[in-house]
């Protein structure tokens, strides 16, 4: 092998599209989206095929790849929704005399003696209204539950994903802002409490398992942004 | 001599994979290495890493050797993660350190194997991801696969912020470290991993899970294993995980840390002990260097000549740069711990071999250890300076004739040792053991009194001090309620209470020095003891 060739062989062999990379986020962001709504049969099946593409989009390249791995693991392990329910009842809707985890930000960044739940859900529709988003009527949670703030993210993603296919470069940094702003403001400020929550109530199984690789990926995403955002605002670039 | 009856002809998988670029090990034959170890040399490894995964497949650690500039950590850490590896824990040996020589290069690569097999596991936040320092318009195409470094996390078992600690904080240049309510925040975004809070920190709660002192431990106690590698002195280099490993001499053996000014007066002086002949730390010498940390260094390797100096070595075995390793300490003396955050060992350990019949007490501001000094005259005994002693250096006792000392007085003893303890006599005492303080100076500003020098500390090496026993620096009477008997506060706080109120102190001294505060929010009727 040349020299030229030895040094062009690991770049060509290992770099990132940003198009590729940016499909690979908003496709984690809609699976940890689903995961934690409501289980059901379907929704299962939906997730094992959804996570087998998102192997195919080379996790392993990032450090959040050992909890996701083992998350397939516990997926492995799934047996029936019925089982499943019955965890997602207890850790994220009732659980003797109180929610052990509520899956919504209010719950986390507000006082919720204050009743400041519905000043967080009018707040966040007012920001997707802003970033052109709206609830589907046919979801039923809050605006600040995790699904739906996951969603936003994958909507977010899906925008600069098309931004990078057409090559309006612009559009994409753009996108990559709006993204960063909501990690900032929202979803970044709480999801490692609801985590840490989740791994209390729920030392082992599908769910620990869950919260740890959600937070694992957005905790690594929120990071990624960071330093693409402050390298990009670097005056020092050349681009 | 008989030998040790080998074991059982059941052969152990391999734990750690060594996967060497056959660009430059295949000119070295490589001796064989411990049971648990499996050397491969694999041709143009540095080009092409896709096969990494796939020849470590069961391994439990693993060690690359590269020998160009050409590989991507990156695609080396993506290989590692593919058959279920810590990234953070993959070990990278520079080939060219070899210099050729077969017998360095065997050496080197044992040391990397004990280093990675110490690898403890990492933790979500200690993977700081990295990228090219500016965007390029070719980066608006296509961006290299990210590679991480280690970045430290507090451990929060160990971390007393909730004690008011914040030593990382105030040795962070970047920002990156906050204490918030009794806790310790890190923002790995703004995090320039240098380690410099990882060595401050008095408990050795600030973990970087790629360079803990067990790593360190390892790596060292390999490279100077008699048995193993060419004949002759040895000197350990610290060299900067920024900067790479460039060229050392023969004879000099690199450890990466993150930043060379991180480097404690300790971990200078332990290798001596374990059997180097010498032992240095390479600024890095990088202009762009965001640390600006060779000061910093510079005064540890001052302290370091000052300290020989006093206990009769040569000065010369700890540099700055890398000459011929010198012949190293007539002795060896194993220190415990000797990478762990108390310097003391190592101190008294050298201070033996030095055989030094005198005084050493040496002044320094790298001093890694400190002395205590309370003014009796103007402490009160509140004991705040002890309670809020990260490593139980200060402590307190108080007795209890009645109930348990833990209802009286709290604080850290219990996590560190020293603390609480029960003595006779209706007394207080605050006692301090030198050979734990780490002069961090933790205790200075919460003591109500230290503008009247209460306390003071000197950041001071007394071998003396640090041989000596827990010694009491404070000691005075308590006052008890006369109620219920419970302690209420040292004789001299109640004198202080007394000055600051002044003339109008008497109804209220008279409440205060006769019952504890529960009993004074108990209603009971001060007849009722009189």
């Amino acid at each position: 092998m040349t020299k030229a060739r030895a040094k062009a062989a690991p770049e060509m062999e290992e770099s990132l599209n940003w198009a590729e990379l940016t499909l690979l986020r908003q496709g984690l962001y809609r699976f940890f989206g689903a995961v934690f709504m409501a289980p059901s049969q379907d929704g299962i099946q939906a997730l094992g095929a959804g996570a087998l593409v998102l192997d195919s989009l080379g996790i392993d390249r990032f450090a959040y790849s050992g909890p996701w791995q083992k998350l397939r693991s516990a997926m492995g392990a799934l047996q029936s929704a019925t089982d499943l329910e019955a965890i997602y009842i207890s850790l994220f809707v009732v659980g003797g005399g109180r929610t052990p985890c509520p899956p919504v930000e209010s719950h986390y960044v507000g006082d919720p003696s204050k009743g400041e739940a519905g000043v967080f859900d009018a707040e966040l529709k007012r920001y997707y209204q802003d970033l052109g988003l709206a609830l589907s009527s046919t979801h039923r949670h809050t605006h600040d539950h995790l699904s739906v703030e996951l969603e936003v993210m994958s909507a977010l993603c899906a925008r600069e994903h098309t931004a990078w296919e057409d090559g309006v470069f612009g559009a994409a940094a753009g996108e990559q802002r709006c993204e960063l702003d909501f990690l900032n403001k929202h979803l970044g400020t709480w999801l490692g409490l609801f985590a840490c929550r989740v791994a209390e109530a729920q030392s082992a199984g599908f769910y620990s398992d869950a919260a740890a690789a959600c937070w694992a990926f957005v905790h690594h995403d929120h990071e990624f942004l960071r330093l693409i955002v402050q390298m990009r605002d670097d005056p020092e670039s050349d681009d | 001599m008989g030998r040790l009856m080998d074991s059982p002809s059941v052969k152990t998988p391999a734990k750690t994979s060594v996967l060497l670029c056959g660009d430059r090990a295949s000119e070295l034959a490589m001796g064989s290495f411990a049971e648990g170890v499996s050397v491969q040399i694999v041709p143009e490894l540095c080009q092409s890493t896709r096969n990494i995964g796939q020849l470590a497949l069961g391994a439990t650690s693993l060690v690359v050797g590269v020998c160009s500039g050409e590989y991507s950590l990156g695609a080396i850490q993506t290989q590692a993660r593919k058959v279920g590896l810590d990234a953070l824990g993959v070990e990278l040996v520079d080939l060219n350190c070899a210099n050729g020589d077969p017998e360095r290069l065997r050496l080197m690569v044992g040391a990397a194997v004990a280093r990675a097999a110490a690898f403890g596991g990492s933790r979500l936040g200690n993977a700081k991801q990295t990228f090219p320092s500016r965007m390029t318009r070719r980066s608006l195409f296509r961006l290299s696969v990210p590679a991480y470094v280690s970045a430290p996390q507090p451990d929060s078992t160990r971390c007393t912020a909730g004690t008011g600690c914040h030593a990382c904080v105030a040795v962070c240049s970047r920002g990156a470290l906050a204490w918030t309510k009794g806790v310790i925040t890190h923002d790995n975004a703004a995090c320039e991993p240098c380690g410099l809070c990882v060595t401050a920190c008095p408990t050795g709660a600030m973990v970087d899970p790629g360079i803990t002192p067990r790593q360190l431990e390892a790596q060292i106690r390999a490279l100077l294993d008699p048995g193993v590698g060419p004949v002759g002195a040895r000197g350990i280099v610290y060299t900067c995980r920024r900067a790479g490993v460039s060229e050392t001499n023969a004879g000099w053996y690199p450890v990466v840390v993150a930043c060379t000014g991180m480097v404690p007066p300790s971990w200078l002086l332990a290798p001596l002990l374990l059997g180097a002949g010498a032992t240095a730390a390479r600024p890095c010498g990088d202009s762009d260097c965001p640390m600006h940390n060779d000061e910093r260094l510079a005064s540890t390797v001052a302290y370091c000549h000052a300290f020989l100096e006093a206990v009769g070595i040569d000065s010369g075995l700890v540099s700055m740069s890398t000459d011929v390793p010198r012949s190293g300490l007539d002795r060896r003396v194993e220190p415990d711990d000797p990478f762990g955050p108390f310097a003391a060992d190592v101190l008294r350990a050298l201070a033996d071999v030095g055989q030094h019949s005198g005084d050493v007490v040496l002044d320094h501001p790298a001093s890694p250890v400190g002395i205590i000094k309370i003014g009796v005259e103007a402490c009160t005994g509140c004991t705040i300076c002890a309670q809020s002693c990260p490593t139980g250096a200060l402590a307190w006792r108080v007795d209890s004739e009645v109930g348990g000392v833990d209802d009286v007085v709290g604080g850290v003893g219990d996590v560190v040792g020293g603390g609480r303890d029960v003595v006779g006599g209706g007394r207080e005492e605050i006692t301090f053991d030198a050979s734990l303080c780490t002069a961090c100076g933790q205790c200075l500003p919460r003591c109500p009194e230290a503008s009247r020098d209460a306390i003071t500390l000197s950041v001071t090496t007394d071998v003396a001090a640090l041989r000596r026993e827990r010694e009491v620096l404070f000691a005075e009477n308590v006052m008890r309620c006369v109620s219920c008997g419970k302690p209420i506060a040292p004789t001299k706080m109640m004198a202080r209470i007394r000055d600051l109120i002044g003339d109008d102190a008497e109804p209220v001294m008279r409440v205060l020095t006769r019952y504890c505060v529960d009993c004074r929010g108990a209603g009971v009727p001060p007849h009722s003891a009189e």
